[in-house]
This record gives C-alpha cells, structure tokens and sequence, in this order.
C-alpha cells in the first residue's frame, strides 16, 4: 500500500480494501462492501453519521482540528501518504490499520475519502 | 434543520481549523491530553521536542511521550505536572529536564486543568524550551563565578603576607567554585627536583579523610610520580577520572577506602617551572572537563606569580636587612641624601662622627653640617656627580661637629638612580681623617721648622761663604795692592833716594861750586820733600783703607773750609788766579773738618799742578738735590778720556810728556776718592784733554 498513488475518490471507490467517503462536514456519505465487512455496519446505516463514529476516542481532537484547519486552509499534512492509525469497528473494538486518505474538491465543496486496511494481527 | 446544523457545524469548523493553524506554529510546545494523561493533540513544537511523530504522539501517554527529569532524577508518572494536574485539579508549574539521546534541554513546564467532570477533563501542556537561555545564563554564571575566583586568588596573592596563606585561599576558593572536598598542596622540594607535601589542606570532612592526608604527608614524589609528580613533570595541569583505575597513583588504595574517585591537579608556574602543585579530589569519578582545567592553568600562573613576587620579595628584604645590618654597623659614616641634601638614612657611625643623634641629623642638609669654608668646593664635587663627569667622587672636607669643633673628613659619594635612570640620592661614605689630619698638620709644623732651620743655616753659611770669599777677595786685593804697593812704593822712594844719594855725593866728592851746590841743595831739597810727602800720603791712604784712620764726624758749614782753601793757595802763588764760586749758605753737612779740608788742599793742589801755564783755578760748592755739591776746576792741561776713569786709583798716573815733568805721588785722588767715601759722598771727574779739568764731590747733606 506504501506504493499507492490514488488522487481522486474515483479511484479511489474502485479499490477492493475497506473504503470511506465523508462530506465537507465529516459525515459519511458512502462505504464500499468491503468497509462493511471490515467495519460491521451496512452501508445504509452508517449513512450520514459522523466519521468520528470509526475513530477512537482518543483522536477525536485531533481529529476535528486536523479536519477543520484543512477546510479553512486547504492544507492538510495527512493526505496521499500511508498513515498508521487506530481505527474502531461497530463493537467498538479498536484495531491498527493503514490508512490512506485523499482530498478533493466537487461543487465548490471539499469531499474526502479513506482507504482503511486493518493490519494483519491486530 | 439539517442546514442549520450544516452552518453550524461549518462556523464551528473554520474556528477550530485557524486556532489548530496558529497554535501548530507557535513556538512554545502545546499539547492537551485526554483524563487518563494521554495526548490528544500536539503542535509541531511539541513535536519537535519530543523528536517523535507527530501521529505516533496522538494518544501516547504525556508522562512516557515527554519523559522529564529532575537533574539526573527521572521524574516518576505520579509526579508528571500532567498527572499533578489531573489529581490537583490546579495549575502545575516547574522546571524539569529532558534527555534526547546525550542532549538535555531544560524546560519550563505548565500543566493546566480544563473540564471538570471526569470523562470530559482534558490537561494543557504548555511547555517553554529554556535550554538556550539556561545555557547562556549559566555561562553567565560561570563566567562570573570563574571571574570571581579568580578575582579573589588574584587579591588574596597581592594581599596576603605569606605564600603559604595564599596557597591555603587558593585551597578553600577552588573547592568552593568546583563543590569538591579535598584539595592540598605540595611544594617543589629544595635542591632535590622533587616534591613535598605541605600541611596545607581543605578538607570538608578532616575526620573522614584522616586517613588519606596522614599518608599524604608522609609522601614525596619524584618527578613523574602521583598526580602532583606527573604535573611537576610537564607543567601542565592533569586529570584522574577515578584513582582505583589510574595506573599512577600510588596511594590509590588508600585514597579508595577514603571515598577519593576524580582528582585533578595544576602547578603553579614561575617561568617555566612548578613552584607548587594544587591537587584536588571528588567523591564520584569525573570526566575531564576542559573548561575548569582553563580556569587552573590560569589560577596556578596567578599563584606562580604570587610566589615569585614573594620570593623577590623576601630576597628584597633579605638584601635590605643585610644593607641595613652593614649600614648600621660599618665603622665607616653613611648617609644617603636626597638631591636637595636632605638626609633621609644615616648610620651610626655617621652620627657619632657629627655629633648627632639620628633624628635629629635625619631631615637636615649635609650642607648644615658642613663647615662653611667647604660648602662651595663641595657643592663643585656634588655637581661633578649630576652632571655625569664622574661617577664617584673623593675629596677631603671639613664637617662642624654639633659641639662646634671641626671634623676632618675623607668622603666618597656616588649617585643612586631609579628605574628610569634619573639620579634620586647621593650616597656617601665618610672616614673620619681629623687624628690623621693634627698629625699631618704636627709633621708639617715639625717639617716647616726643620726647613726654617735648614734654611737659616743654609743663609748662615751662604754668608759665611761670602764673607770668606770677600775676605778671600779682599786678602787678594791686599796682597795684590801690597805687591803693587811695594812695587810702586819701591819704584816711587828709590827715585828720589837716588836723587838724594847722586846729589849728596856730588857735593861730598865733586866739592861742585857755590851756585852749583846752592841748585844741588834745593834738588835734594825738593826730593827730601817729595819723599815726605809720599810717605804722608802713603801712611793716610794706608790708614784710611785699614779703618784705623777714624773721620770724628761733625756737623759742618763748608764755606768756611772752602774759603780757607783758597786762600790758602792764593797766598803762596801768584801765577794762578783763584776765583771762590759758592751761595750765600749752604746746608750743614756731616764731616770731618781736617779729612775734608785734606781733599780740597788734594784736588786744588792738583788744578795748580796740571795748569802749568798759570791761568783760573775755580773752586765752587752749591746746594743739590739733598746735599751740597763741590767742584774745582782749572784750564790746564786735561785729562784724555781714556785715562778718566781710572784717576782715582792708587799711584796711577797719567803717562804723557806734559806730566812726566809734573810730579805727584800718585796718591792724592786716591785718598780724596776714600775720605768722601766714608762721608758717604761721592767723587767724579769731567776733562777735556789740553782745556783742563773739573773734579766734582758729593756730600749728603745732614
């Protein structure tokens, strides 16, 4: 995954790993089959709820700081690189995954999208 | 509803988005963590302190991500600021360290407390890198405490009486700015090229390292041995991180079981070599720190100095008391003047010499002690001395002693100079000469004598010399005049005689006629009276140069004597006419009345003589000068000049034809010449050969 080079959501909806798109405010707009896989929850339910719901409790502030400095700034330091991050599952379960994630702008708002591949043993 | 929410959420976001832009790029370090300690966010500052990524910092625990420690203590989790805060519930400040590999940064931490209930309590790391600041002001502050040691080392070596009270500050100022226990010194040890131990020691437990400085002080080393031997060896300072494991250290077990680990030591240098060693010792082993070595190459070249300054000093002293031991105690006077001759050192010979006690000879000129008869001729020397024509001078001189009496001195004096060579004292040696000086003046008195009575001998016998030559002289001319005498007196009787006898034999055998007997007669006549005459006039002179003819002096009028000569000779002879040219008066004279009128019958006698062809006889006197002057005069027959000078000796005659056939003996103007003589008067005569003659006399008047 250290070799990915995926630069709009397009792309990245076409990938087979775990996948996640978020509106400009951070809700969930779409997840892939594998997402709900890997995730727990179908795609009709997690639908419009925050994307803090897959983040543990401990990054929420960096979180909501990181996300909210790159919409008034459009500079992030997270983006296009592999990142490894605690992600939590329906049960709440937290796991180490990869995460890969993109910006991109549609009708004068920003979308985002995450490629979150749980690592293996975790 | 659902765009309401959406603004919201949008105005909520873009306030959060710029603070976590302006607080990612302060410089202050600024975190939160979560109830449980754990960071929730930090800024890059936070990142960079910690030197972790900034993802691997989110949710890490504060106490574990930023590790503090207090100096070399770690600071355990309960007494994180962050777990102080969470359990305080209050502001947490302090300063702690923390440690990147060998890189330690002090740091100003303040943990606050936000949120009060449980789940939602949140700590804010506010953290503040005060390493740079730290560093520059404990440069500061070691730089000022070095200064300040050095400083007093410095003060304490100018002010300290001996060298070993400075080694001693030297000792407690160094183990107070180094925090070390022990420190002690060795000094280079006399002749040998070792070292030895002084008792000079700082010691913060005297009990606890007994010990040690018992073996201490019982230990020289040699050049190279020990810490102290190995800095006498090179001159420089050494350093000993723990002595258990140094191969050169000879007392190491003892020093171990004392607790002694690092030790250093320096020397203190005059010139290049070690006067003394400062050795100190730390309970920890040490590294060498470079820095504080500096600092002791810079105290022992201090202390180097002190010592050389101490040494010269004492040689100084040593001089000075040995100058003023052979000052005090020559036999000879000493004094040393200002250029103003103002005394300022004087020995007691000097002061026995003059008569003074040292205060008061002290402050007066040696011009005041002098005698004033000597003052300018030595004030000549002393001026020989500052205007460089000598640089000494010796001279005899006259001191006044205080009681009045003059003290002969012999006094050498020279120059003293400053650094820069301009002259600040005379300084002079005075031998008192007076004994030699009345001994000098007695053999000069004795000598003065002697040669007065050499020299009166001398004269004595000068006389005596002349009067036997005189009477040599004299006896000469007597026998001379004798021979001559009997010569002339033989020659001038056996003439006449003869005469006498021819004539007398004529009439007796020849029985000559009357008018031939009659001119016969009056021959024998005439020569009878003309031997007469010589033999009177022989006998006078004869008299008169014996001495036994006696002038009975008295005081005189010669006009008188003058007159009565000329009429004398007027009476008898009527061929010459006699003219008497003489004043009124005449002053007095002294004479003798008979003498005298014997030289005027002489000199007109001899005017009639030689003017045989008759004519004036004149005969004059007149008052001159301071007597009378006497002349007689004729028109005669003159005298040749050649002959003039020589008329008044005895029997000389005029040999010419015209008096051949005058006769005379020869002798009158001989006697006149010794009568006016022993008057004190003087006779001369002026001629004109064949016109006549004039013959002058003298006599001092009474």
């Amino acid at each position: 995954m250290s070799n990915l080079d995926i630069r709009s959501i397009e792309e990245l909806r076409q990938q087979e790993a775990p996948v996640v798109v978020v509106d400009r405010n951070g809700f969930i707009d779409y997840v892939n089959q594998a997402f709900e896989q890997a995730f727990g929850w179908s795609a009709a339910e997690i639908r419009g709820q925050a994307l803090t719901l897959i983040i543990p409790e401990h990054l929420h502030d960096a979180h909501h700081l990181g996300f909210s400095r790159f919409l008034e700034t459009g500079r992030g330091s997270l983006l296009r690189r592999p990142l490894g991050l605690r992600a939590r599952d329906r049960q709440g379960r937290e796991f180490e995954a990869e995460h890969y994630i993109v910006a991109e702008r549609q009708n004068g708002g920003w979308v985002f999208g995450a490629l979150i591949r749980p690592l293996e043993g975790s | 509803m659902e765009q309401d929410r959406d603004c919201l959420i949008r105005q909520l976001r873009a306030t959060l988005g710029r603070m976590e832009a302006a607080l990612s790029n302060i410089s202050e370090a600024i975190a939160w963590t979560d109830a449980r300690g754990r960071i929730q966010w930090c800024n890059r500052a936070f990142d960079r302190l910690t030197g972790q990524e900034h993802i691997h910092l989110l949710g890490a625990e504060a106490s574990a991500a930023l590790a503090l420690w207090r100096r070399d203590v770690p600071v355990p989790r309960q007494q994180h600021p962050v777990g102080l805060a969470l359990e305080w519930k209050r502001n947490v400040a302090g300063h702690y360290h923390i440690r990147l590999g060998s890189i330690r940064r002090l740091l100003e931490v303040k943990a606050s407390p936000l949120g009060l209930e449980e789940q939602q309590a949140r700590v804010v790391l506010v953290i503040r890198d005060m390493t740079e600041q730290d560093r520059a002001e404990a440069q500061v502050r070691d730089k000022t405490a070095t200064l300040e040691l050095l400083g007093s080392i410095a003060a304490a070596a100018n002010q300290r009486a001996s060298i070993e009270e400075t080694l001693q500050f030297a000792l407690h100022a160094v183990c107070r700015f180094t925090g070390w226990p022990v420190g002690h010194v060795y000094l280079t040890a006399g002749g040998s090229a070792g070292l030895d131990p002084t008792t000079l020691w700082h010691l913060e437990n005297p009990e606890r390292f007994a010990p040690f400085r018992e073996l201490t002080e019982a230990t020289a080393l040699l050049p190279g041995r020990g810490l102290p031997g190995r800095v006498l060896q090179s001159g420089a300072p050494a350093w000993i991180r723990d002595v258990r494991v140094d191969p050169n250290f000879p007392s190491a077990r003892a020093a171990a079981e004392n607790g002694i680990r690092a030790g250093f030591a320096f020397p203190a240098l005059v010139g290049n070599e070690a006067a003394a060693v400062l050795e100190f010792f730390d309970e920890s082993p040490r590294e060498p720190d470079e820095p504080l070595l500096e600092v002791m190459r810079q105290i022992g070249t201090q202390l180097g100095r002190a010592i050389e300054r101490h040494r010269a000093q004492q040689e100084v002293r040593r001089s000075e008391e040995l100058f003023r031991n052979v000052f005090h105690s020559a036999s000879v006077g000493m004094g040393l003047a200002e250029v103003t001759g103002r005394f300022v050192q004087v020995n007691r010979a000097l002061c026995q010499l003059l008569g003074y006690r040292e205060e008061e000879l002290l402050g007066l000129s040696w011009r005041e002690v002098t005698d004033p008869a000597d003052v300018a001729s030595n004030n000549a020397e002393i001026s020989r001395l500052f205007g460089g024509e000598a640089g000494f001078v010796q001279y005899e001189k006259r001191y006044r002693h205080k009681l009045g009496h003059t003290v002969w001195a012999q006094v050498g004096v020279s120059l003293m100079h400053d650094a820069g060579g301009r002259p600040t004292h005379t300084i002079g040696q005075v031998v008192d000469i007076t004994e030699r000086k009345a001994a000098e003046l007695a053999l000069r008195k004795a000598h003065e004598k002697l040669e007065a009575r050499v020299r009166r001998r001398t004269a004595e016998l000068v006389r005596l010399n002349e009067d036997l030559k005189r009477e040599i002289e004299e006896r000469r001319k007597a026998e001379t005049i004798k021979d001559e005498l009997i010569s002339t007196v033989s020659h001038e009787l056996r003439t006449p005689l003869t005469s006498l006898r021819g004539f007398a034999e004529l009439l007796l055998l020849r029985r000559p006629p009357p008018e031939k007997q009659q001119r016969f007669l009056s021959i024998i006549v005439q020569e009878s009276t003309r031997l007469t005459d010589l033999i009177n006039d022989f006998l006078d002179l004869q008299r008169m140069e014996s001495g036994r003819q006696v002038c009975h002096f008295e005081l005189l009028d010669l006009l008188p004597l003058l007159n009565e000569s000329a009429s004398v000779f007027a009476e008898a002879d009527n061929s010459h006419s006699f003219r008497l040219t003489t004043p009124a008066s005449l002053p007095l004279v002294r004479g003798d009345a008979d003498r005298l009128r014997q030289v005027f019958r002489n000199l007109v006698s001899n005017a009639v003589k030689f003017s045989p062809h008759g004519g004036g006889v004149e005969i004059g006197a007149r008052q001159e000068d301071a007597g009378v002057t006497c002349w007689v005069s004729d028109a005669g027959v003159g005298i040749p000049v050649e002959a003039v000078p020589r008329l008044f000796t005895k029997f000389y005659r005029v040999d010419n034809t015209e008096t051949r056939r005058i006769g005379g003996t020869g002798l009158g103007l001989a006697l006149v010449k010794d009568i006016i003589e022993a008057h004190g008067g003087r006779v001369w005569a002026e001629s004109e050969f064949g016109k006549g003659s004039t013959f002058w006399l003298s006599l001092p008047a009474q």
